[in-house]
């Protein structure tokens, strides 16, 4: 969200937190919100400049490889669930070597439709991407599995998930 | 075009909070948030459907120390820009 990075960053920091609070206590399942992508960290799926909407979703409606907007901490993250157990995520991002740490369920916001890529629009939920973020997030998972052995090893993960990628866009 | 007799209405699907000395609104559809000090914070909250302009500034003007020419300025010039975001409208 754009106009909030405009303020220092203790400021930033509060409003932040206010922001999430809000997309989690005020918005209502199938209420949609837009979120600007400030890191590369899903690259090159999403990219800083990009915008994501997200539809506001039950967790028991989450599945592995979708993207979904989390709160953590005083913020917010849109990263791909690469396991789930219990009652808990894990979530990397695409262009990540490393997961991040579990994360519970209830700090869902929501769940990734749409990616607007200036004027072109990815659509999460055609059958081509849902057959594919299953496949990625096992990849990813794999990826980093492969980094602790060795960082070599995760090179053909990584290669792999970048070819079907750039091959859909 | 405002003027005093004026009603701004707030966009319904505005969410905010009223944090310390100003407000956080956010827009969830659009991606944007807009951050308001005391005095919009508390503009903010006079927003009912029925005051008009003139009546905002007359409450400006009992819980600020502003002379009334200078509080029609600030609070005009900020209603013109939350109707520009589509934050608030006016009615016809």
């Amino acid at each position: 969200m754009s106009e909030v990075q405009k303020h220092h960053p203790q400021q930033m920091s509060s409003h932040h937190d206010v922001i999430a609070d809000i997309l989690e206590t005020d918005l209502s399942y199938g209420d949609v919100v837009q979120l600007n992508v400030v890191s590369n960290s899903m690259q090159p799926l999403m990219s800083i400049g990009d915008q994501v909407i997200a539809e506001i979703t039950p967790s028991d409606e989450i599945e592995q490889g979708d993207i979904v907007v989390i709160r953590r901490n005083h913020d917010y993250l849109t990263h791909r669930i690469i396991n789930q157990k219990h009652n808990t995520w894990v979530t990397k991002g695409d262009n990540n070597v490393l997961p991040d740490p579990k994360i519970s369920q209830d700090k869902l916001i929501g769940r990734v439709t749409i990616i607007k890529k200036g004027n072109r629009s990815i659509n999460l939920q055609s059958q081509q991407w849902v057959f594919l973020n299953p496949l990625l997030a096992k990849l990813s998972s794999f990826e980093s599995r492969a980094f602790s052995i060795h960082p070599y090893f995760r090179l053909p993960f990584r290669f792999t998930i970048r070819t079907i990628q750039s091959i859909l866009f | 075009m405002l003027t005093l007799e004026s009603i701004p209405i707030p966009n319904p699907n505005i969410l905010y909070r009223v944090i310390d000395d100003e407000a956080v609104l956010v827009m969830p559809e659009q991606g944007k948030v807009k951050v308001v000090n005391e005095v919009g914070a508390v503009i903010w909250s006079l927003l009912d459907n029925h005051r008009t302009i003139q009546e905002i500034i007359q409450e400006i003007c009992s819980q600020f120390e502003v002379d009334e020419n200078t509080a029609e300025k600030d609070t005009i010039k900020f209603i013109s820009d939350l109707v520009e975001r589509e934050i608030v409208s006016i009615a016809k």
